[in-house]
């Protein structure tokens, strides 16, 4: 009799929730958060993972084992001050300074890789384009993008008040000022991926904020290994770099 | 003196060029192994969305929705489906709300996202909010 009464309930309680689960993905992205919707250029596209749970990855990102050097494992820390981040502080991250325009995120790999394909919501600027002299004028261009600021000449009298800190100089350096710096993400393959970084050592020799970069070194080698939405870049996520 | 200041120069220009040389080459090395490696680079398109600059109208091909959100339930009352992508979200509309469609089409893009954005973060999204959310961007 009493198991009869438990079988009803468990019964009628399936049939109430098998609406409500429908509705929900079953590969979903985290316990709370089964989809995420992403500014990437012009359009929001739908972040959410494969939903079929016998896919195994295809494509260049199933290869394990490429020569080394070059394609040597990252460490954790990349640089000191910069966090190392993964999925889901990237989602955050797309939901939240990208979203607002504060935040950016970079897809530091040379356009060939791009153009195979990005993850929602970044723009591509080739590590390499970091690497340039101090005095090019497309690093210069690219600084200016990111939030960035030339200075006017300086002053040694005043920049060494600025260092002293009887001056505001925290965040900068003799030439950016990068106070209204954006927060930059950059990836690149994953992490036997050398591209961001380099990217990311080359922003903070030029004085770029520490706690203003974040690296995801998952990339895109993780990015697919866990069946989340690619896209192939729009013409605005391609930084013109020639 | 001057052939001194020859000599230091004749010795500096060889020794100056080995110490740039290697670091150079060694990244064209890494480029070249890059590129080499992207020539044949292929993502898992089971994921892939296809965007590009166009009218957000286009419904984007994409495999992955096909098994993830297909609305075969009656729509009750006038709440819409949750999880739509936005093209699915565009062709719901045209399927099953023409007169709200009609209004929805002649929105700039960027208002037809915020529509779909707001839509998105609705718990339970319905059409009245839509309608509204249409109205009130194509008056402004």
């Amino acid at each position: 009799m009493k198991n009869s009464i438990l079988l009803s309930v468990w019964i009628l309680s399936a049939l109430i929730s098998a609406p409500t689960m429908a509705a929900n993905l079953e590969v979903q992205i985290s316990k709370d958060k089964p989809y995420s919707i992403v500014n990437h250029g012009n359009e929001m596209v739908k972040v959410q993972r494969i939903q079929d749970t016998s896919h195994v990855i295809d494509g260049s990102f199933a290869k394990t084992s490429r020569p080394c050097p070059p394609f040597c494992v990252n460490p954790m820390n990349i640089a000191d001050g910069v966090a190392t981040v993964a999925e889901l502080e990237v989602i955050r991250f797309m939901e939240t300074a990208l979203r607002r325009g504060d935040g950016v995120m970079i897809d530091a790999r040379t356009s060939s890789w791009h153009e195979k394909g990005t993850i929602p919501g970044s723009i591509n600027i080739p590590f390499t384009v970091f690497e340039k002299p101090v005095d090019d004028p497309e690093l210069a261009e690219v600084l200016e993008r990111l939030g960035a600021k030339e200075r006017d000449d300086v002053g040694v009298v005043m920049r060494s008040l600025e260092k002293i800190g009887l001056f505001d100089g925290g965040e900068k350096t003799d030439t950016w000022d990068f106070s209204d710096a954006k927060q930059l993400l950059l990836w690149c393959n994953g992490p036997w991926c050398g591209q961001s970084p380099r990217a990311i050592r080359a922003l903070v020799s030029l004085g770029y904020p520490t706690d203003k970069l974040y690296y995801y070194r998952g990339g895109m080698q993780m990015w697919q290994s866990l069946g989340l939405t690619t896209v192939l870049p729009s013409d605005t996520s391609t930084y013109a770099s020639k | 003196m001057a052939l001194n200041r020859c000599l230091y120069v004749s010795l500096l220009i060889p020794v100056s060029m080995l110490l740039v040389t290697p670091a150079s080459a060694a990244d064209d090395a890494y480029l070249k192994m890059l590129e080499g490696e992207a020539a044949d680079v292929h993502l898992d398109k089971r994921g892939q969305l296809e965007t590009a600059d166009k009218d957000s109208s286009d419904v984007r091909k994409n495999s992955s929705e096909n098994t993830v959100i297909e609305w075969n339930g009656k729509i009750q009352g006038e709440n819409l489906p949750n999880g739509l992508a936005q093209g699915e979200f565009e062709k719901f509309l045209q399927n099953n709300f023409y007169g709200t469609y009609v209004f929805f089409k002649k929105l700039n893009s960027i208002d037809k996202n915020t529509v779909y954005y707001r839509y998105s973060i609705e718990e339970k999204p319905n059409l009245e909010n839509v309608r509204q959310n249409v109205l009130t961007l194509l008056k402004q």
